[in-house]
């Protein structure tokens, strides 16, 4: 049984005369306990994804599906005060800055108190402060932390202080919206670890918004490859990393120095992203493809289970068969 | 400054608390300022032409001798360093000197005058920064436009109109039309009130002048705090805050209102700080008792002393209102390291 | 090949600070030695705060250093400030992390490139200089060349816009470029196309290059050499494939493991804990040692140094 269901998903944010069609068509179905990394470069609509599911994308933008389901239940076309209730209960989310999720002017125990008192109103400081500081331990941080301000903390531990806040009502899904991008990389290493311990601890489903496939390497069970907001590969991670089917998955992982055979030139993929206020008819990869024939002309090519994974392209079986 | 360190480190020792000792230290950083704010505006006093003396003895065409006496009788011919170290002196011992004018000491007049101005000013700035604050309050959390575009418009008209005139338009209105407010002055003069009936008639007459600065200054305090609630609004805890569950109204109230007040103050202290000098011009429509045209009459009669000592009393009160926001600052905002 | 073009010695730039009245300093970079050969892609890893830009900006004269020698070409380059001094510049230019603040946003592209080119006195009249200009374009397959040339720097991509930054530089013909964190702010597959570009034109003008970053996977494919960076100290100074590979030092040893390098084979951490320490007015010993988890008293007294141990090979650490 799947946790999340996402059935046709499409997120536009409206400009000023048009509108830019930023997530497209996406389907997706991330079974319990799955650590499933959403893998994209700038533009690809992934952080527009979360921000969707999360009914936070800013004013401009909105969001088409026709189905959405978290634990078999509708998140789509309910209330705002309802999905309010289930907001942090079913599904929380970390940000990328760390250093600005949380208000500079307030310590992080009230923010954290208000954390909880928005959805379980009868709970007193004391007992607040007490499953606090035993969350702030689960993820190695001292209990005077809660007495602190954000800018008193470094990256490395203000991104820990807003992972134990994530966990605060035990969510079954949690959205890492590139938590570890501005970290160094030691700081990183040890926090993906402690990620890593986190989703065993609390029985976690994971969606890793990221840009780096290192990290989806270390962490994640399965990878999604987003393309121009399209879904173009989905499948285990190591599978899709050493053996990627999509050429736009491929072109994205051979340019990754440590994949590029030794000796060889590093490839990179030439042109630029396609417009997606008015995306192409044809497959979204098309116009960078080194695969490509007449035929990938001709409309979208549909999202297609192919040897246990599945893949967005006219050719898949032709090139991998 | 050598002093002031060590001075510093002693109460270090002493065990303040680090708030304490930023108080100390700003308030005793302050002495420095106001003595080098002194001897520029004596040196630029004393650029300007024309002679003191003369303006002093009141002839058109004072003798000579008349002039040196007078200039004995005043210092005026010592050299300009020993007249600024004499007036130095003198500020410490708490004189500033005697008015060429008014044949009188400035203290005194200056005293008699800064309670009205203050009581005036601040009263102003203070309902400004409330009825500002609040309507952008109000405004921000209604998203709608059009509130939003009547209130900007409005607060344009006001920001742009001339205190002098609006003064005139109020006591057109208020006084001479409906007869709801006396005209000008700060007691009326025919009846001799004691206690709560002195303060009610002080109020009354407070009324429109108060109005009119009070009028200008609100689009000040609207304008910023309007577009300090809007930045916050963009700021990502918000997005936090909401993805949480936190309800629209909690943040707001808890959240986005501490936030968004912080340039505010700055601005209430900057408003503070011209508290003594900035209302000359609806003080003389009024003709409300207080600094304003005491500082008229002084610039334009060459009334040194009385024009330093205006001076000096600004540059304190300027000082003091920079001190107390930074101080309110550092107790809200704690990123301010002290 | 093995002449020396740059030579660092003893190299040091403190930041003064003041924390509760008292003066302190920031020894962002601390008494570094290293030489790079002519035609070498020298690369310097670390994290933030290591030193890594400052120690960039010092050779390029942007900063100025508290004690030390810089000597380049045979000239001591130490101690003088080059504010004006088009032969030098010439011979250094420096590539900078972000291309949108390293372009005026007003001027044209063409106009931004032909500047420098005018000042520097390369190709006398204006026709070659477009030529030249055109030509390096489309060698570097920026093309359309004619249309990118004439839009504004807010009309391209990062990646376009990085790739004409080098091609800026490129066009001086210097001898030695600096290249600060100049992929690190674009996407992967953007990448390779501006770390193709410089390795073309650096074979091409067969100049050296300090390459700093932090990602030691863009460090390995692109230098011969690496320098590792922490805290202002050096800790290892290795060829890249031995340095990806068998890190000898501690913190270099911290660094891979944490990295994430993808390859098949697991890989085991070197588990450190702790934060990067900014290094005001630091302990003696070694600057590692309060992280590290091979630290032996001595570590704390005494500071390692960086001594030969095999071929090019350096490291500080009292183990090694």
């Amino acid at each position: 049984m799947p946790l999340l269901q996402m059935k046709n998903v499409d997120i536009n944010y409206r400009m000023k005369k048009n509108e830019v069609k930023a997530v497209r068509d996406f389907t997706l179905d991330i079974n319990e306990r799955d650590i499933v990394g959403i893998i994209g470069e700038s533009g690809s609509g992934k952080s527009t994804l979360a921000h969707g599911l999360m009914r936070i994308l800013p004013r401009n933008g909105y969001m088409k599906a026709s189905e959405i389901k978290l634990n078999n239940k509708d998140i789509l076309n309910i209330s705002d005060e309802e999905f309010r209730e289930l907001r942090w209960i079913e599904m929380s989310i970390v940000f990328q800055k760390a250093m600005s999720a949380l208000s500079p002017v307030h310590k992080i125990f009230d923010q954290m108190y208000d954390t909880i008192l928005a959805h379980k109103p009868q709970v007193s400081r004391n007992e607040a402060e007490e499953k606090l500081s035993k969350l702030l331990e689960i993820v190695n941080l001292p209990k005077k932390t809660l007495n602190m301000y954000p800018h008193e903390l470094s990256g490395g531990m203000m991104q820990r202080v807003m992972i134990s806040l994530g966990l605060i009502f035990n969510p079954k899904l949690v959205i890492l919206d590139e938590v570890t991008t501005a970290l160094d990389v030691i700081t990183q290493g040890q926090l993906l670890d402690e990620i890593k311990r986190l989703v065993n601890e609390f029985k976690l489903t994971v969606m890793m918004i990221t840009h780096d496939v290192g990290v989806v390497n270390e962490v994640c069970t399965k990878i999604a490859i987003l393309y121009a907001g399209e879904l173009l590969e989905y499948g285990n991670v190591k599978d899709i990393i050493f053996e990627p089917f999509n050429p736009y998955t491929q072109a994205l992982v051979e340019s990754h120095p440590d994949l590029n055979p030794e000796g060889s030139t590093l490839k990179g993929i030439p042109g630029i992203l396609p417009d997606l206020i008015n995306p192409p008819e044809s497959c979204i990869f098309y116009d960078r493809c080194k695969y490509r024939k007449d035929i990938c002309k001709n409309g979208k090519p549909e999202l297609q289970d192919y040897k246990g994974r599945k893949v967005k392209c006219f050719r898949v079986g032709e090139l991998h068969g | 400054m050598y002093r002031l360190s060590f001075l510093c480190s002693f109460l270090e020792v002493k065990g303040l608390s680090s708030l304490g000792r930023f108080i100390i230290r700003r308030t005793l950083s302050i002495i420095p300022m106001v003595l080098l704010i002194v001897a520029i505006n004596f040196f630029i006093i004393h650029l300007a032409p024309g002679n003191p003396a003369q303006l002093i003895s009141g002839l058109e065409q004072p003798s000579p001798e008349v002039i040196e006496a007078l200039e004995e009788q005043y210092g005026l011919n010592q050299p300009l360093i020993v007249q600024l170290g004499l007036y130095y002196r003198n500020i410490f011992q708490g004189n500033l000197g005697y008015s060429f004018i008014y044949g009188t000491s400035v203290n005194g007049l200056i005293f008699e005058r800064a309670g009205a101005t203050i009581l005036l000013t601040v009263t102003a700035a203070i309902i400004a920064f409330i009825i500002g604050t609040l309507i952008a309050v109000w405004v921000g959390r209604r998203k709608t436009k059009v509130l939003d575009s009547i209130f900007s418009v409005l607060a344009y008209i006001f920001y742009a109109m001339p205190s002098f005139w609006l003064a005139l338009v109020l006591i057109l209105t208020f006084s001479s039309t409906f007869k709801l407010f006396p005209t000008s002055g700060m007691f009326n003069v025919r009846e001799s009130y004691e206690g709560f009936a002195k303060i009610g008639d002080v109020l009354y007459h407070l009324a429109l002048p108060c109005a009119t600065l009070a009028l200008i200054q609100i689009p000040v305090f609207f304008r910023v705090t309007r577009s300090s609630i809007d930045q916050v609004h963009q700021d990502e805890y918000i997005t936090t805050f909401t993805a949480i569950g936190i309800s629209r109204k909690k943040i707001f109230k808890k959240y986005v209102l501490k936030n968004a007040i912080l340039p505010t103050i700055t601005i209430f202290g900057l408003t503070l700080g011209y508290a003594i000098s900035g209302a000359a011009l609806v003080e003389i429509v009024f003709a409300w008792p207080g600094m304003g045209r005491l500082m008229l009459d002084a610039v334009f009669r060459r009334d040194y002393n009385l024009l330093l000592g205006i001076y000096f009393v600004m540059a304190v009160c300027i000082c003091l209102a920079i001190l107390i926001t930074d101080i309110v600052y550092a107790l809200v905002d704690p990123r301010i390291r002290y | 090949m093995d002449k020396n073009i740059l030579e660092v010695k003893n190299l040091k730039k403190y930041f003064p600070v003041r924390k509760m009245g008292k003066k302190q300093y920031v020894k962002a970079v601390d008494d570094l030695n290293f030489s790079i050969r002519e035609g070498e892609i020298f690369g310097v890893l670390g994290e933030s705060g290591c030193g890594k830009s400052t120690l960039g900006r010092v050779i390029n004269r942007l900063d100025f250093e508290q004690s030390g020698d810089i000597t380049f070409l045979n000239n001591v380059i130490s101690g003088k400030s080059y504010k004006s001094d088009k032969n030098f510049r010439k011979k250094m230019q420096m590539i900078f992390q972000n291309p949108y603040d390293s372009f005026d946003p007003k001027m044209l592209i063409y106009k931004s490139i032909e500047l420098p080119m005018k000042i520097n006195d390369v190709n006398s009249d204006a026709g070659s200089r477009i030529n030249e200009i055109v030509e390096t374009m489309n060698k570097a397959k920026l093309t359309p060349a004619e249309s990118l040339l004439t839009r504004y720097p807010h009309e391209l991509s990062g990646g376009q816009l990085q790739r004409i930054s080098i091609i800026r530089s490129m066009l001086l013909k210097p001898k030695f470029i600096i290249a600060d964190e100049c992929v690190s702010m674009l996407d992967v597959s953007v990448r390779a196309g501006v770390l193709n570009l410089l390795l073309t034109f650096q074979e091409e003008l067969n100049s050296a290059m300090l390459f700093i970053t932090h990602d030691i996977s863009v460090a390995t494919y692109i230098c011969n050499r690496i320098m590792v960076l922490y805290a202002g100290k050096i800790m290892e100074i290795a060829e890249s494939k031995d340095i990806l590979d068998n890190p000898l030092h501690p913190y270099t040893r911290a660094l891979v493991s944490y990295s994430p390098i993808i390859s098949k084979e697991e890989k085991k951490r070197f588990r450190i804990t702790g934060e990067v320490v900014t290094p005001i007015d630091p302990p003696p010993g070694c600057r590692f040692a309060s992280r590290c988890p091979m630290a032996k008293d001595i570590c704390k007294k005494e500071e390692p140094i960086l001594k030969e141990i095999g071929k090019n090979r350096k490291a500080a650490c009292h183990f090694v």
